[in-house]
């Protein structure tokens, strides 16, 4: 297994761990009624900044354990198939993205808050990379 | 020149001129006069009309003037429309961050909605830019 690949596994299990964590709590608290369908967006802000900082220094974390104890995978860097396979899952997320992107945009047309059209957004940016890792774990084993 | 590369061609240029006649319309009345969705909704409706109409008469007058071509993409088209595709996602994904930053600092639907629309014009565009460079100089 290369280093780029033990890196996109890393990357899909924290990513979908810290991002799908808040997801679903989001998701119990309002389907709870624990929000009001009018939060302000300004209330998303500490929540967004806390995840983003959360998940910089997981990944920072985990790629110091993978580059200490892979060391020689990681200084060989990336070859042509990591980048094949890097570009396809890229370009099948870039879908995944824009069809999020519309989704966000047609919700603006039921005129909700800045609160949930920022989560719309954020959901289709989590999808994407989701997608991306998934697609590149699956390449990875079953070729490209 | 095969009939896909005239069709990202022929699709680019349109994009760029309606979407830039869009925003040339819009922007300044909403930096002046401040922003205002009833005012654009007239001309959001009629871009997409122009895309659309203008996008399949392209395409006619291509097919027209050259109709041995195969509109079937080959292995080629495949591998310069997904290296299009994987490096206009970025721009797709910071505009994305960008309208996200805007949501919440709770700014006017109108700068939301156009810089996802931005977003997606620019990723379109520069979608059209990749797969003509690649389809002139190799990949």
């Amino acid at each position: 297994m290369s280093f780029e690949e033990k890196s996109n596994l890393a990357t899909l299990v924290i990513v979908s761990v810290i991002f799908g964590g808040y997801f679903i709590s989001l998701g119990s608290q309002a389907v709870s009624g624990g929000l009001p369908a009018d939060v302000p967006g300004a209330a998303f802000g500490p929540v967004f900044i806390g995840l983003s900082i959360g998940l910089a220094i997981w990944m920072t974390l985990v790629h110091i354990i993978l580059g200490v104890l892979f060391s020689r995978d990681a200084e060989a860097g990336a070859d042509e198939r990591d980048r094949q396979i890097e570009t396809r899952a890229d370009a099948g997320a870039g879908y995944v993205l824009g069809a999020g992107v519309f989704a966000a945009l047609f919700m603006l047309v039921f005129n909700v808050s800045g609160y949930w059209i920022a989560h719309a957004l954020l959901a289709a940016l989590v999808a994407s990379e989701v997608y991306k890792g998934v697609r590149r774990a699956i390449l990875y084993r079953l070729g490209v | 020149m095969s009939f896909q590369e005239k069709s990202n061609l022929v699709m680019t240029v349109i994009i760029a001129l309606v979407y830039g006649a869009y925003f040339a319309v819009v922007m300044p009345p909403a930096l002046s006069e401040g922003p205002s969705m009833e005012q654009v909704g007239p001309y959001l409706f009629g871009a997409v009309v122009f895309l659309v109409i203008g996008g399949v008469v392209a395409h006619i007058l291509v097919a027209m003037a050259a109709p041995k071509d195969s509109d079937e993409a080959d292995e080629r088209d495949k591998l310069i429309e997904m290296r299009a595709d994987a490096r206009s996602s970025y721009v797709l994904g910071a505009a994305a961050l960008l309208a996200l930053g805007l949501g919440l600092t709770e700014q006017h639907l109108f700068w939301v909605v156009h810089m996802i629309l931005g977003g997606l014009v620019a990723s379109e565009l520069v979608k059209g830019v990749l797969r003509a460079i690649d389809y002139r100089m190799g990949v």
